[in-house]
């Protein structure tokens, strides 16, 4: 069955297994002892911005994206979970709790699901508000100009664009200049990652997008991932090399 | 499924089952949402909180649209342009506000990032492919020239196919967290 398969999802195949060999075996590792994870600058900018809300009192706004289940299934809009679970987790008491917006049903649906799990695992259930994760619209522009429309409150100390968001979003990253607010953004289209880049935030590209919540996130399953993701990528640049010899040598057509 | 899809003959009947699936899930999960905004945005009509005359608008045109669509029919015509008159100017007004905003930015990035090489290189490129967009270099139908511009106009997705890698490394890890459960609900 598997000579039905054509070589790119024989290679598909492959990489998935050597995805999930090196993963479990990360975890394995990660059992016996704990490797530091060393975040770079940019992730680093998300743990000093919730500190800055901390001690001014002020709310951070987490953009989670408008695509996951809306036109095409897109497991990238879920990237921005994680960095609100780890935000929710040191923000559950502060005077303005996490305020996070979607534009997707099923993705509002799992932030809300994240946000009752928070209050419920630090046992402040009474604490949870249905309005602190929202549904924002259910289009791009509708959703874009929701979370534009957000920015300009005095009780923000950041904006936070996490997930699959379009070019437009640049219309957010630019009200949040224009009200010298800081922002990070961690886009998953290479489009989004442009408007970040040429927006006055800090950007994070490529792999960065799925731990841009840096030092804040040290679950075991974020860091065998993350030591994973550099394994795969060691095999993926071998692969390659080995790809173009083979290519020029006539043996792959 | 997993399997199925990569045997896709035999798995083509249980892919369909389970995207029907996801699609009556996801529209049911929308309904969810769009009615706890409805509810939070009545709960701060109801509050008197700063801003509630912007939720009263949202809470009466979507009862508005709602009413239309349920008397009508989402595919009448007068409903149809009812909606049309009013998404189409707005998104039109905001699409021309992002092009100016994009321009603004452009310029914006060297007083911010200053003339660094990757600001020079950012405005140089953004140069040369706008010329390039414009159309007139292909119409002089030079063999040579058009043999540089293919080479040119392949350069961006090296450097994308970089990224695209990155995000399929993350994707993959991210997958197998979700589908093995490490991604709980936030409850760890």
């Amino acid at each position: 069955m598997l000579s039905a398969l054509t070589l790119n999802d024989q290679l598909a195949l492959a990489l998935g297994v050597l995805g999930l060999l090196f993963l479990l075996i990360n975890l394995l590792i990660l059992k016996r002892n704990k490797p530091k994870h060393i975040p770079e600058p940019g992730k680093q900018a998300v743990e000093h911005l919730l500190h800055v809300s901390s001690e001014e009192g002020k709310r951070l706004v987490v953009g989670l994206g408008h695509s996951l289940a809306n036109s095409n299934l897109d497991l990238a809009g879920a990237s921005g979970l994680s960095l609100q679970r780890a935000l929710l987790k040191r923000s559950l008491f502060n005077d303005h709790p996490l305020q996070s917006y979607s534009g997707d049903g099923v993705l509002a649906c799992l932030s809300r699901m994240v946000v009752r799990g928070a209050y419920r695992g630090a046992l402040a259930s009474e604490l949870f508000s249905g309005s602190l994760s929202q549904l924002s619209g259910t289009s791009p522009l509708a959703y874009t100009s929701s979370l534009v429309n957000q920015i300009p409150d005095s009780s923000n100390a950041g904006l936070l664009l996490a997930g699959q968001m379009s070019p437009v979003v640049l219309l957010a990253l630019d009200q949040a200049d224009r009200h010298a607010l800081p922002s990070i953004s961690a886009i998953a289209s290479l489009s989004g990652q442009a408007a970040g880049f040429i927006g006055n935030s800090v950007n994070l590209m490529g792999e960065d997008i799925f731990n841009a919540a840096g030092k804040l996130d040290q679950r075991k399953s974020s860091l065998a991932g993350l030591g994973a993701q550099d394994w795969l990528r060691i095999a993926i640049s071998l692969g390659l090399l080995l790809g173009a010899i083979l290519k020029m040598g006539g043996v792959l057509p | 499924m997993l399997a199925a899809m990569f045997f896709v003959p035999q798995g083509s009947g249980i892919l369909g089952v389970v995207l029907n699936w996801v699609i009556i899930v996801a529209g049911v999960a929308l309904l969810v949402a769009i009615a706890s905004l409805v509810l939070t945005h009545l709960r701060f009509i109801a509050k008197g909180k700063k801003g509630f005359l912007l939720s009263l608008v949202l809470v009466i045109s979507f009862l508005a649209t709602l009413a239309l669509g349920l008397l009508l029919g989402v595919d009448h015509s007068t409903f149809l342009g009812f909606v049309g008159a009013i998404i189409r100017p707005i998104e039109t007004a905001l699409l021309g506000l992002v092009a100016l905003i994009m321009m603004s930015a452009a310029m914006k990035i060297f007083r911010e990032r200053g003339w660094s090489a990757l600001t020079v290189s950012f405005g140089v490129s953004a140069i040369i492919f706008l010329i390039l967009g414009l159309g007139f270099l292909q119409n002089l139908n030079i063999p040579a020239l058009n043999e540089v511009i293919r080479f040119v106009e392949a350069l961006p997705m090296i450097g994308a196919r970089g990224l695209l890698i990155g995000i399929g490394i993350g994707l993959l890890m991210m997958a197998f967290r979700v589908l093995f459960g490490m991604e709980g609900s936030g409850n760890d």
